[in-house]
């Protein structure tokens, strides 16, 4: 069982970060977040994929859900940054992105991303996908 | 919807069908919103009670390239921030303006996703700014504009393509 998975089972609460260049989507998913009735320790956020990586650097994240299009480092960047660098191997990846072209998702599932949430969104689907990501990290 | 394949740069007219699809998805899924196509008479009615305007403009680069603009009420953006996250804006314009420029993108990635679903578009981060005091939008003047209704507030949307050498 990786990490991840044995956080979940353990039912210890989750560090989740949120990366998106808007502030007002930052907040949106972080209210979901809460709302969901899945243990959470922290939210941290950042606006793009470089401060992300600072992010990473500093907290033991456990799952990141990310943007693609976005200033200075976009989540595909990051994404391919992490994958380089290997620090993070049970960290679960979900890009919540406008961009929901065959191309897109083609590209995320070579970086291991673990699920692709479409915008617009409903609001119980991101709750969906969070509780899924804290009960069954392999789903989506 | 069907997806292009274009060798060519497209016109805006080819793609006022998917800017209403994509709008309407967007503001059904994350707005609660309704959206009706109007036309010209009919949204001149609706802007001239609404005195202050805001323009949000996208840019996107891909199989083609141009930018998405939309002017629409500040009242409708503030509208829109109240259903996407529960509350009102504060004073603050930038929140505002962030969650109207997040509202263009979703509508502008949705149509490119939907337009062209084997391509890969690159979205830029939106430009929001305020229209001059006593501003009135003239669609009228713009090339295949789609003009609606978003909860019987007006908004237009338009497009520029960048011409291929």
């Amino acid at each position: 069982m990786n990490e991840t998975l044995a956080t979940a089972a353990s039912g210890r609460p989750l560090n989740i970060l949120i990366v998106d260049d808007s502030a007002m989507m930052r907040a949106m998913i972080k209210r979901v977040a809460g709302l969901a009735a899945i243990p959470i320790a922290s939210m941290y956020e950042a606006s793009n994929g470089q401060e992300a990586l600072h992010v990473l650097e500093s907290h033991p994240i456990d799952a990141m859900f990310t943007d693609i299009n976005m200033p200075v480092m976009t989540g595909t960047e990051l994404l391919r940054e992490i994958e380089r660098r290997g620090e993070w191997q049970n960290l679960v990846r979900v890009i919540i992105s406008t961009d929901g072209s065959a191309a897109r998702r083609e590209e995320a599932s070579e970086l291991r991303v673990r699920c692709y949430v479409e915008k617009p969104f409903r609001p119980e689907v991101m709750r969906d996908v969070l509780a899924e990501v804290a009960s069954n990290p392999d789903a989506c | 919807m069907s997806s292009l394949k274009l060798r060519r740069t497209p016109t805006p007219a080819e793609h006022v069908g998917g800017l209403i699809e994509a709008l309407t998805e967007v503001a059904e899924n994350s707005f609660f919103g309704f959206v009706e196509p109007v036309d010209l008479a009919r949204f001149a009615e609706m802007a001239a009670v609404s005195p202050a305007w805001l323009r949000v403009s996208v840019h996107f680069e891909g199989a083609f390239a141009g930018w998405m603009h939309v002017d629409l009420p500040e009242a409708l953006g503030r509208e829109l921030f109240s259903a996407f996250l529960g509350e009102e804006p504060s004073g603050d314009n930038r929140e505002l303006y962030d969650l109207v420029g997040e509202f263009a993108n979703m509508v502008c990635g949705t149509w490119l996703t939907r337009s062209c679903q084997r391509r890969q578009f690159n979205l830029q981060h939106p430009d929001v700014s305020a229209r001059p005091e006593g501003w009135q939008p003239a669609p009228e003047a713009l090339d295949s504009p789609l003009t609606a209704a978003l909860n019987d507030s007006p908004l237009v949307f338009w497009l520029e393509f960048i011409s291929r050498a």
